[in-house]
């Protein structure tokens, strides 16, 4: 349970309490009152007694319902007030009470039980005002009757009294329970501000998720794009050696025959018939190397041309053709990539980070795979959005696994294998523009993934 | 005896490459020809049927191939014919499998990809103790 949930449920307690309070001194002053009336008015003893239950009997029917209904102050002044009258009329029909005992006993009663009733819930402040009010009336009251008998006026004195002492016992449990509202609040109020903190901070950390995972992507492609790179180079390194060979072997022929030798016997060994066709050879060999470093070099310029901070209008299709060809070196022949390119219009968002959704997802495809399988990527135009699917022959993806794929860090890989990032990267993409990415349920054999993009993103 | 020293021809050592790019074979042919009697193989299993077919000092093969990779073609060697010196090439020199293919002794060293020549002379001298 939290601070706040404790602190609101102790408000309630004090609330509760400060009802039961109320009814336990007003059923205890009954009887002190009626012992007192012994004194004042022992002549009516009777009266005041079926006066005051009747009105008291019914009050607290009425009381009830206002608690319940917590309906405004001024209706329940109106019901507490016909209540009263009512509890009156009973009275009088019970009693036959004379008409100055009513005047100045019931109504004084009610005001007084009916002001201790509304400051349960007043504002503490306003017992004072209510009971000076009371305390005029009264006042009013006794020198209209003519000032009948001092100990009239004391009666009614010692009412007012004893309800100020309920109505401040009572003020007590609500100012204590009005502060653990207030701290409840306050509580709430802190974890609110905490929430916030933290949501901010998740926000803040997840937009570092999708650089970090743009390092580890980049850093994969790399590392794959320097074994591409290795091969050329070391054809081109092993080729040198023996053309610089070849060169000098030709130099020294050359040399002989200028100064006239014997360049028949020295043909054989310089091996000059070789050298020819095998330095041609060699030369040829570099040429192709050299070839291929600059097609690595040419896609990867391609793919990291899109890399823009703002929105472009491109072709999904350039971008998923340029990605493709720099992933294709490092697939195997037992694994088929297949490529599909529908219609599209042109579109705009940023190439660079959409080219980095459509990497992560081939990739994980020819993780799944694991060297032998089908990839298919397929592109395709359906009302205003832009389609792109990577569909898998791999083993699915498990019921389980279903419902974290695009959280951040999960990962069916191995540890060291896999960061957990790369699908929560697309959902952050795609979502910032505006898209939806999700596994196709109704595929079967394999994992399909399919991304849907706006033709333009959100403004 | 002085003066009547007929020069043996030194046998250069038999040296069996195997890399599945056909450019990379033909370059390291070119390169060691002097030096080495180089044959080659394009994969894992061409390789193994030369290692039973000819006698062979030295193995050399790239890890990454497909079928089989340069880790599987030394342990085949390394239980059949253990006389053969073993060395891997990869452009890979961090990973797990060929430094624990070193530490068993599969294969007696790791060659990073791209190598220099000199380099690989060096270590076949080192192993095969020839000139």
């Amino acid at each position: 349970m939290t601070d706040a949930e404790k602190w609101q449920r102790d408000a309630q307690k004090l609330e509760r309490s400060s009802f039961l309070v109320t009814f336990i001194l007003i059923a205890c002053l009954y009887p002190l009152w009626t012992f007192f009336d012994l004194f004042t008015a022992p002549q009516f003893l009777a009266e005041f007694a079926s006066v005051r239950f009747s009105i008291a009997g019914l009050s607290l029917i009425a009381f009830a319902i206002v608690r319940r209904t917590q309906s405004a102050v001024i209706p329940r002044i109106a019901m507490g007030t016909l209540v009263t009258l009512l509890g009156v009329s009973v009275a009088w029909l019970v009693a036959q009470v004379p008409a100055s005992v009513v005047v100045t006993y019931t109504i004084g009663f009610s005001i007084v039980f009916w002001a201790t009733a509304l400051l349960l819930v007043w504002p503490w402040r306003m017992t004072v005002v209510v009971y000076s009010l009371c305390l005029i009336a009264h006042v009013g009251l006794w020198v209209a009757n003519g000032m009948p008998d001092p100990r009239s006026f004391f009666g009614l004195f010692w009412y007012l009294l004893s309800a100020s002492f309920i109505a401040t016992l009572v003020g007590a449990l609500r100012r204590r329970s009005e502060h653990q509202k207030h701290l409840a609040k306050y509580e709430t109020e802190k974890t609110n501000a905490e929430l916030a903190t933290a949501l901010a901070t998740l926000k803040d950390a997840q937009e570092r998720f999708v650089a970090t995972e743009k390092l580890q992507a980049l850093g994969r492609l790399i590392a794959q794009l320097s074994h591409e790179i290795n091969n050329p180079m070391n054809v081109i390194e092993n080729n040198v050696g023996p053309v610089s060979e070849y060169l000098a072997a030709l130099g020294k022929a050359l040399d002989i025959a200028r100064a006239g030798g014997d360049l028949e016997a020295a043909w054989d060994e310089l091996e000059i018939d070789f050298v020819r066709t095998d330095m041609q050879d060699a030369i040829d060999a570099m040429a192709t190397s050299a070839g291929r470093v600059r097609a690595i070099h040419n896609d990867l310029r391609a793919f990291m041309r899109g890399d823009t901070a703002l929105p472009t209008e491109a072709d999904l299709n350039d971008g998923v053709r340029s990605t493709i060809a720099m992933l294709k070196r490092s697939v195997g022949s037992e694994t088929e990539l297949v490529e599909r390119y529908g219609e599209l219009p042109k579109a705009r968002f940023h190439i660079g980070q959409v080219n980095q959704v459509t990497l992560n997802l081939i990739q994980n495809a020819l993780d799944v795979v694991g060297g032998a399988g089908r990839i298919e990527v397929e592109t395709a135009h359906e009302d205003d959005k832009l389609v792109l699917s990577v569909t898998d022959s791999g083993p699915g993806v498990s019921e389980a696994a279903r419902r974290h794929l695009f959280e951040p860090f999960f990962t069916t890989k191995d540890v060291g294998k896999g960061t957990g990032l790369g699908l929560a990267t697309c959902y952050q993409i795609v979502r910032a523009h505006g898209g939806s990415i999700s596994l196709d349920e109704s595929h079967t054999r394999g994992a399909r993934f399919v991304v849907r993009l706006p033709l333009a993103p959100p403004a | 005896m002085a003066g009547s020293s007929v020069v043996e021809p030194v046998r250069k050592p038999v040296v069996l490459i195997v890399d599945d790019e056909n450019e990379n074979l033909r370059a390291f042919a070119r390169s060691f020809r002097k030096e080495l009697d180089v044959k080659t193989a394009s994969s894992g299993p061409a390789a193994i049927d030369m290692l039973a077919a000819e006698p062979v000092d030295m193995v050399i093969t790239d890890y990454t191939m497909p079928a089989m990779n340069g880790v599987q073609v030394l342990s085949i060697a390394a239980e059949k014919w253990p006389h053969v010196k073993r060395l891997i090439i990869s452009g890979h020199t961090d990973l797990a499998e060929l430094h624990s293919a070193h530490r068993l002794g599969l294969a007696a060293e790791l060659l990073p990809k791209p190598f220099r020549k000199a380099d690989v002379l060096a270590t076949i001298e080192r192993l095969l103790g020839t000139p």
